[in-house]
């Protein structure tokens, strides 16, 4: 999966291997972690991640990055409200 | 003047990773006990809950001597609540013992602690424990520590601190890993050279600084700390006064002066500069106060301690059954008992509110409060404490609350549960790492969220779940939480209840209570599913017709009763409830008993609400 750079906010990057082994990095939060889904947010709005027999391997909101483990079969960005007001009253 | 007979070192570290079991052996080895003398297991417990509990609460003192010099050791704390005690022992020492368990490696509490002391400049010893433990992970906490350190900005001096592996139980202590120790020497030699002897100045003006309290029916309060400057004699004319309040200039007299051998104090003449003293005679010394000659009144700087985050009211037990089990139930009695412990705990603070009968309680969390609690029940007293509450700050008009960092360890497959609870107490995740088969993840969390969350995070990791908090800092009111999901089952009748009236009420939620159990109108004796709260009556007895025989009331099976410990009953209780404590008992109430008046004042609620 390629790079999402985003222009505010830390750094975000975020690799899939093999649909096993995800990993991100300008992370700011994770929301709501269980084996078929969690919730990252990051600059840009939250990332919503799906799969299966997902684990959680490491996380420093210190640092944004993240890493997880499992069969993973879903990524879907959602922008911040704040996103999607500025592209409406562009 | 150089002090090279003396060292006084602290040991600091987490509940449970044996503190005080390696100060027995450090006290065996040094022969402070005549081989015959009987020595219970954990020497310097001397207090019951500590004992049962397993952790020590007041930070007590003994010394050893080794080769010809006087290691005073001052055991502190080990929980986080009683950190008021760490603080203030840290200005009577000038070396610390960090002990880290060999498995669980550095936690919340050590964190606090090896903070407090890195503040204040002194040298550390790192002594990692219990390695004959079959899950130490010795290499990886020896990392562990050392990412710590440069996490708190250690000094390069205290980044090098020398690691003695020692096993408190075998009484024995190696600094190579690899060659296992015969008895505890490697430490004392490490003591004795890492720790530098204090330079002293034994010419000037005397000068004491208090940094404990103590309290003897002979001699009355005996202030504890360490001779700062000068020689002090028994029976020397002072005066005493405080950094904080230097307008305070009390004279008085030191009647006894006490010095430390072994686990017990001997009176001695004379004192000087370093030794950590007990004396006794100046009526109303108090944590922090500095005792001075007459000629050089000059107060010691003392460390600030960190502010109680969490109240209660204490108050005169009025439940129906007041004044059965009790020795101590006025109001002056309440009084009197918890003005007296302020003197020993700096952590606390007591006011008197506009009720006579009841007093505002501050401490510095859940456990710090329900030990006082115990302690007092203990003691033959009867009172009453509401639910735990947190002190809010108002900071330019916007509410701030106390946040605590909340570090867990748990097998990986509950990591899903923690967060879960989490979310719904507004915890955010700040680290996760993997330990081996265990995930270690650290919250911020408003300290309100972690009420009641003990036995629901024990329940949920089947037990085998570790979790510690820390005070953080305040932050911005982080908004409303969802306190308790159930209601409460209600006796409203009073007398002694039957197993019809019991097995009746039972449909309708867990009992807390059994058959013969006497109760009180307005007395909680059980937990209801629903969100409301239900009055029944379990003093019903079947009513006795010739169609019917006594003896079929055996074919009702009741449920085994849920017992409640004081820290569940605390985390149970709701707003409108009190819990009534007495020296027997603990029984939870509503705070008005009548049924009727209590409705008409839950409907006044609604209407205000609406």
């Amino acid at each position: 999966m390629e790079e999402n750079k985003t222009a505010a906010g830390g750094e975000h990057s975020l690799s899939i291997e093999n649909t096993k082994r995800i990993s991100a990095t300008g992370i700011e939060g994770v929301q709501g972690f269980s084996p078929t889904q969690f919730t990252l947010i990051y600059a840009g709005g939250k990332i919503v991640v799906g799969g299966s027999d997902m684990k959680m391997t490491t996380f420093s909101k210190q640092t944004g990055a993240f890493a997880a483990s499992g069969s993973i079969t879903s990524v879907k960005y959602l922008a911040s409200a704040a996103g999607i007001k500025n592209r409406l009253f562009k | 003047m150089l002090r090279d007979d003396l060292r006084n070192v602290a040991i600091i570290a987490h509940v449970d990773h044996g503190k005080t079991t390696l100060v027995d052996a450090m006290l065996r080895q040094s022969h402070t006990f005549r081989e015959n003398q009987a020595v219970e297991d954990r020497v310097m417990d001397s207090n019951a809950i500590e004992r049962e509990r397993g952790i020590t609460i007041l930070a007590k003192n003994t010394s050893v001597h080794y080769n010809g010099v006087k290691i005073n050791i001052v055991d502190t704390p080990g929980h986080a609540d009683f950190s008021g005690e760490v603080e203030r022992v840290m200005m009577m020492v000038n070396g610390v013992l960090v002990l880290v368990d060999a498995a669980e490696g550095p936690m919340p509490q050590t964190r606090f602690v090896v903070q407090k002391a890195l503040e204040m400049g002194h040298r550390l010893i790192i002594v990692v424990n219990k390695i004959d433990r079959p899950d130490a992970r010795l290499a990886e906490v020896q990392d562990e520590i050392l990412e710590l350190l440069l996490e708190l900005d250690a000094s390069d001096d205290q980044l090098m601190s020398p690691v003695v592996w020692c096993s408190g139980r075998d009484g024995t202590a190696t600094l190579d890993i690899n060659t296992p120790g015969k008895d505890l020497t490697p430490l004392f030699e490490t003591i004795l050279n890492h720790i530098k002897p204090m330079e002293v100045d034994a010419e000037g003006p005397e000068q004491i600084l208090c940094s404990s309290i103590d309290y003897n029916d002979y001699v009355g309060r005996i202030g504890i700390g360490r001779i700062e400057r000068g020689v002090v004699r028994a029976g020397q004319s002072v005066v005493v006064t405080n950094y904080n309040n230097q307008s305070l200039r009390q004279p008085g007299k030191i009647v006894n002066l006490y010095q430390i051998e072994g686990l017990g104090r001997v009176n001695c003449d004379q004192a000087k500069a370093g030794d950590i003293v007990c004396f006794s005679g100046l009526e109303k010394i108090n944590i922090g106060d500095t005792v001075c000659a007459p000629e050089c009144v000059e107060p010691h700087k003392f460390v600030k301690i960190t502010e109680p985050t969490v109240e209660m009211t204490f108050s005169v037990n009025d439940s129906p059954f007041a004044g059965k089990d009790g020795k101590w139930v006025t109001t002056r009695h309440l009084h009197d008992r918890l003005f007296r412990e302020l003197l020993r705990d700096v952590s606390l603070r007591v006011e008197e509110t506009d009720s006579a009968d009841s007093y505002r309680v501050c401490g510095r969390g859940e456990m710090h409060l329900s030990i006082l609690i115990e302690n007092m029940r203990r003691e033959g007293y009867e009172f009453q404490v509401s639910t735990p509450r947190v002190m809010y700050r108002y900071i330019d008009g916007q509410k701030y609350e106390p946040v605590e960092r909340l570090i867990v360890d748990v097998p990986d497959e509950f990591s899903g549960a923690v967060f879960q609870s989490m979310g719904n107490r507004k915890g955010e995740l700040m680290h996760m790492s993997a330990i081996g088969s265990r995930t270690r993840l650290e919250f911020l969390i408003p300290a309100r969220g972690l009420f009641g969350y003990k036995s629901e995070f024990l329940t949920s990791t089947k037990g085998e779940g570790v979790m510690n908090s820390v005070f953080f800092e305040y932050q911005p009111y982080k908004g409303d939480l969802v306190r308790r999901s159930t209601g409460s089952l209600v006796a409203f009748e009073t007398g002694e209840a039957v197993t019809y009236g019991l097995y009746n009420a039972q449909g309708r939620g867990a009992l807390f209570i059994g058959p013969g159990t006497p109760v009180y109108e307005g007395m909680v004796i059980g937990e209801s599913p629903k969100n409301e709260d239900i009055n029944v009556n379990v003093c019903k007895t079947k009513h006795l017709t010739n169609t019917r025989s006594s003896n079929s009331d055996d074919a009702l099976r009741l449920i085994t009763p849920k017992k409640m410990s004081l820290e569940e009953c605390l985390e149970f209780i709701g707003d409108d409830e009190l819990l009534e404590v007495t020296p027997k008992n603990i029984r939870i109430r509503k705070r008005i008993l009548d049924s009727e008046l209590r409705a008409k004042a839950a409907a006044k609620i609604r209407k205000g609400l609406a």
